[in-house]
């Protein structure tokens, strides 16, 4: 017996089962589409080593110092679901510049005892920025995702895992063990409830970024992509923020000058930036994603 | 016109029982047949074929529900076509479908010797168990070849969703073969 067999045999289901499948309307309601505004920023930021909650395996869960922004306008709130840890155990990260993307690591080691960055929290970009110059369209990337990875071929395989690593970074979730949401500060509303890695991706795994540290490497997937970049971040105050904002990036520069204007009175503490932290930026339209760029921020400076 | 009245009219051997099934259910023949080929033509032309199949097939047939007898037509004319249709003109998402479905059934059932009908029996009863929204997109998804998105959009659900209901169902239709296979 084969796949087509299978096939033949559904269209041998009951006519009750199919009529009754024309006819239903379902009952889901709409989903809503958070757009983010102008958000022609293409830099996806995320703050490495504001909290510590997959640390060695222990329980301990930091980011008690959350940065507060009383002038950001959304917030990243993210909490662990763990008894132990009583409910205290979140942290939230202010979108100060209305970014459209977030991406939260945290510590973790894996099983050669490589220190590893595990996603904790990945908010996407607005979808219809994502992915221009992907290696294949996200429809594509759909119809290959789900496909089942064991009984693949081995070309195959690379193709589905693509096509998921596609779909990760393009979609908002996190982590199992964790609830998050972005919330409008100002009015309170809750824009969205973030789903679980394993709902939207079951089965699948979890993304682990590798830890860069203080490597400045051109590596791989092509000449347009480095894997770090040395950058000066400058904190600009402005009253009005549009988002984060940097010129076209060439991606070959290193020592690179990334400008993030934030409102007024924002100080690097309240982005839970400082100097030394490692930063993830990535610059879709170019061809990199946000695993495959990681800047360290040698210095932070604020002018005004 | 209601479908006893359109099966009464083949019955008479009235060209009106076909214009009255078009009229009908053109638009769902012509979906099904267009999820599965990936040329407009190839989907009117297996439309039309499955028309013709009903012509000679009602009588002696007859149907109790039009609308899945049509359904099943088109779509066995539909994938025969697919089937013979060269490498070029293939439906990319209907493949995916396919291999999809291909996955789901245990090595233990594919090498014993039940039969499609017995298959269809078996999914049928899983079907049946399953809450009627995971039992929708299911045939949609597996009978209809919609796409997710298609899917999505008329059940208004996220496009997650209905991956993660595919995917939980298939997963449980599998088991549930598995079980019912080593019964045989």
């Amino acid at each position: 017996m084969n796949h087509t067999t299978m096939t033949d045999a559904v269209g041998m289901i009951d006519d009750r089962l199919i009529s009754g499948a024309i006819i239903y309307q379902g009952s889901g309601k709409k989903p809503g589409k958070v757009k983010w505004g102008a958000l022609a920023a293409c830099l996806c930021l995320a703050v490495i080593g504001a909290v510590t909650i997959w640390g060695r395996g222990s329980q301990s869960v930091g980011c008690a110092a959350e940065p507060t922004n009383p002038a950001a306008v959304f917030q990243v709130s993210i909490s662990k679901n763990d008894s132990v840890s009583d409910g205290q155990a979140s942290t939230v990260i202010p979108l100060v510049s209305a970014m459209d993307g977030v991406c939260l690591t945290a510590d973790g080691e894996m099983a050669d005892g490589e220190i590893s960055k595990a996603i904790t929290v990945f908010v996407a970009p607005d979808d219809t920025q994502v992915h221009k110059d992907e290696s294949m369209s996200r429809e594509e990337a759909e119809a290959l995702a789900y496909l089942d990875l064991d009984s693949a071929a081995d070309e195959m395989k690379d193709r589905i895992l693509e096509a998921r690593r596609i779909l990760i970074f393009s979609t908002s979730w996190v982590a199992d063990g964790f609830s998050g949401s972005v919330q409008n500060v100002k009015t309170g509303e809750i824009i969205r409830t973030l789903p679980t890695f394993s709902e939207l991706f079951p089965g699948w795994d979890i993304p682990v970024l590798p830890d860069t540290k203080d490597q400045i490497t051109t590596d791989g997937l092509g000449a347009d992509c480095v894997y770090g970049l040395s950058v000066k971040i400058t904190l600009v105050n402005e009253t009005n923020l549009i988002g984060v904002s940097q010129e076209p990036m060439n991606m070959f520069d290193t020592d690179r000058e990334i400008t993030i204007y934030l409102p007024e009175d924002t100080t690097a503490g309240d982005l839970g930036l400082k100097t030394g932290d490692t930063v993830f930026v990535s610059y879709y339209g170019s061809g990199c994603s946000l695993s495959e760029s990681s800047i360290k921020a040698y210095e932070i400076e604020k002018t005004d | 016109m209601d479908d006893r009245q359109i099966v009464e009219l083949f019955f008479a051997r009235s060209e009106e029982a076909l214009r009255e099934t078009d009229a009908k259910y053109g638009r769902l023949c012509f979906r099904i047949a267009q999820n599965i080929l990936s040329r407009d033509a190839d989907a009117e032309e297996c439309v039309n074929d499955a028309y013709l199949c009903l012509w000679n097939a009602i009588p002696p047939q007859k149907p109790e529900d039009l609308a899945a007898y049509v359904s099943k037509i088109v779509r066995n004319v539909s994938l025969k076509r697919l089937r013979f249709n060269s490498a070029m003109k293939r439906n990319i998402q209907a493949e995916v479908s396919l291999s999809e479905l291909e996955s789901i059934l245990p090595d233990s059932m594919a090498e014993s010797e039940v039969d499609d009908r017995q298959l269809g029996k078996l999914i049928s009863a899983f079907l049946w168990r399953e809450p009627e929204s995971s039992r929708n997109v299911f045939i949609s998804k597996y009978f209809f070849f919609d796409s997710v998105r298609e899917i999505a959009e008329r059940y208004s659900y996220s496009e997650s969703k209905v991956k993660s209901m595919l995917f939980h169902t298939r997963r449980r239709l599998q088991n549930y073969l598995l079980k019912e296979g080593y019964e045989l």
